[in-house]
């Protein structure tokens, strides 16, 4: 008998014939009144909770400032631009900014990607991996920055589960910088993952509105 | 609120009976002031813990059948005692579990209380007439905090006895290391616990140290000599009961 | 798990004398479980999640069969390939085969209790391969050559001048350096390791069996890493780590992470299902999922025990418990300490520790309060305590157990044992022995008093 075969014998005789209902996996009643606080000022709720993290974000009123917003924050430091957001690469370079390709990733300070949905709850960043989404570079460069729309800004991680039709081959929520509390309970911040991230909150599209920038 | 048992009978316990009557005394003035005749049924020694902590649960059910026998003809059981409370309601239904005695433990059990546990939520009643003029920590056991959830029914009781003053501890969650056969299988944490929270007693303004269990208050008074701490510790009982 | 020479007693005497290590325990356990209280306090319905987790647990745990085997379809739907070890050795070898046909040199690990458990570093030596692991505590562990001692926070033992000490041996960071040095140099360190292996060993937080997901929960990113740039990727699981659902994540993914560091979500977590997909430039070309058994298909049919199996690893019981404060996680000898680790040691094993584990407890049941799984540990604890009551080794106490049960159970001989016991007291009071004489070496004997109150009663 292979090893699959004894552990299913031995799980399955372990508990014979006995059926406990699963339950609903929708919502608990008892959570109304605190999703309804998220889901009334998701993106209020995600910035706060972004910068208690120690992330910078930045509320655009115009899409339109998009490049100038990211060259500002990449600093004249080389950069990788994914690929989704090509057309952003296209304006950082003519900036002048220095861009480096994916085979010199390892090279580059700063890290542009779009992120597919935003969590309020927790500040999440939800990054699915594409071609056209590699996963290292919201990870291997020291500095991230995030471009999201704000109104893909959900309230928790139940609205996201309804959302996800089928799982890519990654899915990351990044909440925050990498960070350690190993040595002494002292934070590090940086440890493996980006020290440091910017999440450039772009209005629904379509829409303009003030720009308010986070401090 | 359910009504007023006609019958009740006091569990001594095995530790009251053997180290500190006056708390069985205590118990036994505390239910005559609030207008209780409670009879203490012969034959009653131990509810069994000892035995059930130390890994002898056959053991244990030998006591728990003759205690459930001597002590469900009444209408309330109350202990001076959180620790043997929890262990009637926990683990009798457990040790006596698949025999006609199980059903009879659980329906005792459902009548079984600790002291302030029974005044406070069966009899309605906080102040049982008591006086003792001094300041005072309350140590509720792990028991009386968690398996019994009536840590509040101590202190509430305590606050009405006239002239105490009742002080918190800093960390009066904190387990005081007793624990049973613990105390003597892992005597250096046991002791390290002890230490600790005779540090926490230490600190406060309180002359003494009250606690609804028995063995708590025997472990904690044993460490008071050898550390230099200059606190009574009294029984619950004792509190309430002496006048 | 490698057997400890030293039993639960003496290490944890040795360890009530060290005041540093006591302090350094509770710098973390006191600080994570304030956290904890605080942002599980932030959800009012979290005592509704704890029971819905409940639910999913013992529903899983009764159809464990059929969730294994949905995982494994949806595992290979995706590309990836399953294997199954009945116990520690198989999982060893398995991942070594694994990695010897990767061709694989050096790999890169990031933080799995079951991998420690089933002792994979070591056999992964022996075979030439070289593992480095790369989450910050557990690779100061590896080059100090120590053992973890807490669940999530493997060198809460440890000061900063000792890690300090050891970086400047290995990595040459100047003397007593500050953390952000030491973070920095082991980032440094640690980024070849990934850039260089040629697999990615890592645990799972969960495996969700509708999807063939495994979910790592961190929040330093060497997950992340270990899973994007080695070509295969191997994660090793446990058998009862399989959730049901996608949508069980949004109640079990804040129960754990609130109960274990006190935040609303790690900094990282990711749903890995399958090797990369077609025209991904990273992530593994190969994934392998080795499900473990060890000793969780015994535990599962063992009506007392199982529940333990429920464990999603957050260590708030750890972080309450005063035994584990005071004795230090290494003094339970095994992979898995505090309570939780008291009860799993015996379990999985069938009866290490079982002599001394389950009685390194004064049962205060803290554990249970905060368990997100509502766990309760103190009951196991007892019942373990009644099988370590039928060894050889307990054969006196068993004894006089019975001795005692038929004294009391008699009343005429109790009451002579108790003239008796007032007889004999002051000869025993002069020369306590066993455990009496445990009892006072640090406290006073209580006296019996000179008329027990059945005797005045019956005056």
């Amino acid at each position: 008998m292979s090893s699959r075969e004894e552990i299913l014998r031995a799980v399955r005789s372990a508990r014979p014939g006995e059926t406990l209902e699963l339950g609903s996996p929708e919502v608990p009643a008892e959570a109304a009144g605190y999703r309804r606080q998220l889901q009334a000022d998701p993106v209020g709720v995600f910035v706060r909770r972004a910068e208690e993290l120690g992330v910078r974000v930045h509320r655009l009123g115009d899409p339109r400032e998009l490049a100038a917003a990211v060259a500002q924050l990449c600093g004249g430091r080389r950069t990788y631009v994914e690929p989704a957001l090509r057309d952003l690469g296209v304006s950082l370079r003519e900036l002048g900014l220095p861009l480096v390709e994916w085979d010199r990733l390892s090279e580059a300070e700063v890290g542009v990607t779009g992120a597919d949905y935003g969590i309020a709850e927790s500040a999440t960043l939800v990054l699915v991996a594409r071609p056209d989404r590699p996963r290292s570079a919201s990870l291997l460069p020291p500095v991230h920055v995030a471009v999201l729309r704000e109104d893909r800004v959900l309230a928790d991680l139940f609205d996201l589960v309804e959302r996800l039709d089928g799982l890519p081959s990654a899915l990351v929520l990044a909440s925050g910088p990498s960070r350690s509390a190993d040595i002494e309970m002292s934070l590090a911040v940086g440890v493996h993952g980006p020290g440091t991230v910017h999440v450039v909150l772009l209005p629904p599209d379509g829409q303009e509105r003030r720009a308010e920038s986070a401090k | 609120m359910p009504d007023r048992p006609h019958r009740v009978a006091v569990f001594v316990t095995c530790l009251v009976d053997q180290f500190a009557p006056s708390v069985a005394r205590g118990t036994l003035q505390v239910l005559e002031r609030v207008g209780l005749r409670a009879e203490v049924p012969g034959g009653q020694a131990c509810c069994g813990q000892p035995l059930l902590n130390d890994g002898f649960p056959d053991q244990a059910a030998r006591l728990a059948r003759r205690w459930v026998e001597t002590f469900e003809p009444f209408d309330a059981v109350v202990a001076p005692s959180g620790s043997c409370v929890a262990t009637v309601r926990e683990f009798y239904p457990r040790v006596l579990a698949g025999s006609p005695w199980e059903g009879r433990a659980r329906a005792v059990a459902q009548r079984t209380y600790e002291l302030s546990e029974f005044l406070v939520r069966v009899l309605g009643v906080e102040d049982v007439g008591a006086r003792f003029p001094h300041r005072v920590a309350l140590h509720a056991s792990c028991h009386q905090l968690r398996s019994l959830g009536a840590a509040d029914c101590a202190r509430a009781v305590l606050r009405r006895v006239a002239d105490l003053e009742l002080v918190d501890l800093a960390h009066p969650e904190a387990c005081c290391g007793f624990g049973g056969v613990f105390s003597v299988k892992f005597p250096e944490v046991s002791e390290a616990m002890l230490r600790d929270k005779l540090q926490d007693a230490r600190s406060t303004t309180a002359e003494v140290l009250v606690s609804t269990d028995l063995g708590c208050l025997l472990h904690l008074a044993g460490g008071l000599n050898r550390q230099g701490v200059r606190l009574r510790c009294l029984h619950l009982a004792e509190v309430l009961g002496g006048s | 798990m490698s057997p400890s020479a030293v039993g639960f007693r003496e290490a944890s005497a040795r360890a009530v004398l060290d005041p540093a290590l006591r302090e350094a325990i509770r710098r973390v356990t006191d600080n994570l479980a304030v956290r904890r209280v605080q942002v599980t306090a932030e959800l009012p319905h979290f005592d509704v999640l704890r029971d819905r987790a409940k639910r999913i647990k013992e529903h899983t745990l009764a159809n464990l069969d059929r969730y294994l085997e949905q995982l494994e379809a949806a595992v290979r739907a995706r590309g990836g390939h399953v294997h199954w070890a009945r116990d520690a050795e198989e999982a060893a070898a398995c991942v070594v085969r694994i990695c010897r046909e990767a061709g694989a040199r050096r790999v890169a690990k990031s933080k799995s209790m079951v991998t420690e458990e089933v002792e994979l570093n070591r056999a992964l030596r022996e075979a030439g391969i070289e593992p480095v692991e790369t989450d910050l505590g557990e690779f100061v562990v590896q080059i100090s050559g120590d053992r973890p001692s807490h669940l999530i926070a493997p060198i809460i033992h440890k000061r900063r001048e000792d890690v300090a000490e050891l970086f400047r041996r290995h990595l040459g960071t100047p003397a007593d350096a500050p953390v952000p040095v030491l973070t920095a140099a082991a980032r440094a360190h640690l980024r070849q390791a990934f850039l260089q292996a040629d697999v990615g060993i890592t645990g799972a937080n969960f495996l969700v069996a509708e999807t063939g997901t495994v979910v790592l929960v961190e929040n330093e990113g060497n997950a992340r890493m270990v899973t994007s740039l080695p070509r295969v990727h191997v994660a090793v699981a446990g058998i009862e780590k399989v959730l049901p659902r996608l949508a069980d994540l949004a109640v079990f993914l804040p129960l754990l992470v609130r109960s274990a560091t006190g935040q609303r979500l790690s900094a990282y977590v990711s749903l890995l299902t399958g090797p990369r997909g077609p025209g991904e430039r990273d992530g593994p070309d190969v994934f392998h999922l080795v499900l473990v058994d060890n000793g969780r298909s015994r535990v599962l049919a063992d009506p007392e025990l199982r529940e333990a199996l429920e464990c999603v690893r957050c260590s708030a019981c750890l972080n309450v418990c005063p035994v584990y404060e005071r004795a230090g996680g290494h003094a339970y000898g095994s992979v898995y300490s505090g309570p939780i680790g008291a009860v799993l040691t015996p379990a999985l094993t069938g009866g290490r520790g079982l002599v001394d584990l389950p009685f390194a407890s004064s049962l205060c049941g803290a554990c249970r309060d905060v368990c997100p799984l509502r766990i309760d540990i103190p009951r196991m604890l007892v019942a373990l305590r009644a099988r370590a009551g039928q060894t050889a080794e307990a054969r006196w106490e068993r004894r006089a157990a019975r001795v005692a049960a038929w004294l009391l159970c008699r009343p005429r001989l109790y009451r002579w044992a108790s003239v008796a016991a007032r007889v004999l007291e002051p000869v025993v009071r002069r020369v306590p022995v066993g455990a009496l004489r445990r009892w006072a070496r640090g406290r006073d004997l209580p006296r019996l008093s000179p008329t027990p109150f059945h005797r005045a009663a019956r005056r």
